[in-house]
């Protein structure tokens, strides 16, 4: 959307959720280590490097489930939405805080440079590695979706790929989980970390079924074809205004229609960022407005206003017999479209 | 066989570090408009990017320059 890239489009609003952010990660690492000097007094005390490298190694993995969580979170509260719209710096955290434990993993074992840090650490003496090496695969996946998270990127890739790009998290989450499981559990006799990574992982399960599932069922029931393959929408009256409603062609594609006034228009549901559900905006300014970062598109045309260059594809509506019904053909980009009245064709 | 894919990683990114140099003054500007008028921030922003997907910027580059 930008003009012209910087490192980070500063907003109000992100600088408050990074200072927050920070501020909470700062906070945890605090109470971590407070907590584990009272469970363990002096003499069991553990020295304060081995303290600062469990505390951010847990606040690392408590992150990355907190960035798994939002996709199905924010499908399934919509209020949980302005979550998502900063995730990105939300994984960028969670990669440099999983660096900086490695960092001072590195650092206390290797002796901060006396041996070879990367050898010392990474593999045995014998040759053989062990769960700091699953640890180190797992951040090289974090930094590779680090790496490639500005705009410029997502732009250069294509949102396609990115997308792919981004779906190696759940590799990184499984390696992460077999890092803490060989590393941490073979030592700690206490049950609390097994069950704290089970329940993680059983709530990030469900929530993904939950919002999978409701999203495949709405698929499913709604794409009812006429004799000529235009698809049955609905009754306009049951849109919201300023609301759209978003129904799946047979193709997979979706497709949102948006009401304004007693006008409806139709654009693709995926928004030419980062393939937001455009559907489940509202209309602003009179554009249709991107729930996940604001992108704006004008509902009879899917151009962004200028100076935005974004185009969407759109579709043909019409209203038969008190119904509206989409051709599942998209316009190419930027294809201006008549909007038709909600009364259009005689109401039933 | 773990040192094996040590050396590849670090020597793939030191590979990727030497090519994000002319990458971030002059190539991403020929790749994107938006970026030929970046700041100073997002070109160094952009050296990590460049030296994991440097096969990529610089294949897109080189096919640029001829066409
Ligand atoms: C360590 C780094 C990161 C982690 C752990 C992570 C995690 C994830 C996850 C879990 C998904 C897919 C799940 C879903 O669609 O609900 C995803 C997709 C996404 N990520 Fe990331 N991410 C990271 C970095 C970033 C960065 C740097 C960005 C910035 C662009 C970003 C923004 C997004 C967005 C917007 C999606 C949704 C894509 C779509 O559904 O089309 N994330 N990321
Ligand atoms: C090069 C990469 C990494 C190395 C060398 C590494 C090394 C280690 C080591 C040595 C420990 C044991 C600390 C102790 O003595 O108690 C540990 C624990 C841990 N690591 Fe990593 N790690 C790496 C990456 C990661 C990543 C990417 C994550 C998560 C995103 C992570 C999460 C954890 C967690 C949760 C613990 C357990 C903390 C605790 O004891 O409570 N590590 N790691
Ligand atoms: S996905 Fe970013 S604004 Fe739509």
């Amino acid at each position: 959307m930008s003009v012209q890239y910087r490192a980070v489009n500063w907003t109000r609003h992100k600088v408050v959720y990074d200072l927050v952010l920070a501020g909470a990660c700062v906070a945890f690492v605090g109470v971590f280590m407070v907590m584990s000097m009272v469970v363990h007094p002096p003499p069991n005390e553990v020295s304060p490097p081995i303290l600062v490298m469990r505390a951010l190694g847990t606040l690392a993995i408590v992150l990355l489930h907190v960035v798994l969580a939002i996709g199905p979170l924010a499908r399934l509260w919509p209020r949980t939405t302005f979550l998502l719209a900063n995730r990105r710096h939300l994984g960028v955290a969670t990669f440099l805080v999983a660096g900086l434990h490695a960092f001072v993993v590195y650092g206390f074992y290797g002796g901060f440079g006396v041996e070879n840090p990367v050898l010392a650490v990474l593999v045995r003496p014998d040759g053989s590695v062990g769960f700091e090496f699953v640890g180190f695969l797992a951040l090289l996946v974090l930094l590779v979706m680090a790496a490639t998270s500005h705009d410029f990127w997502l732009a250069l890739l294509g949102h396609g790929v990115w997308k792919a790009m981004h779906m190696a998290v759940y590799v990184a989450y499984a390696l992460v989980v077999a890092h803490v499981v060989f590393g941490v559990l073979r030592s700690e006799k206490s049950l609390v970390f097994p069950l704290l990574l089970l329940g993680g992982a059983l709530v990030l399960g469900g929530l993904h079924l939950v919002a999978g599932g409701r999203e495949w069922r709405r698929d499913a029931a709604s794409s009812d074809e006429s004799e000529d393959g235009w698809i049955d929408v609905g009754d306009p009256h049951e849109i919201p205004d300023k609301r759209a409603r978003v129904v799946c062609l047979g193709s997979g594609n979706r497709v949102a229609v948006f009401r304004d006034g007693d006008r409806l228009s139709a654009l693709s549901n995926v928004c030419a960022h980062q393939g937001g559900p455009l559907g489940e905006g509202e209309i602003l300014d009179g554009c249709a407005t991107c729930p996940w970062h604001g992108y704006q598109y004008h509902t009879e045309n899917g151009q962004s206003p200028p100076p935005y260059t974004e185009k969407i594809p759109t579709y043909e509506l019409r209203v038969r017999g008190g119904r509206v019904e989409v051709n599942p053909r998209p316009n190419e980009p930027g294809t201006p479209t008549t909007p038709v009245s909600i009364t259009e064709g005689g109401a039933s | 066989m773990a040192i094996a894919v040590i050396a590849i990683v670090f020597g793939y990114a030191g590979l990727g570090l030497l090519v994000a140099i002319p990458m971030c003054l002059v190539g991403l500007g020929r790749l994107d408009p938006a970026a030929a008028a970046g700041t100073w921030g997002f070109r160094v922003l952009s050296i990590p990017g460049v030296m994991v997907l440097w096969p990529v910027v610089l294949g897109r580059w080189l096919k640029r320059g001829k066409a």
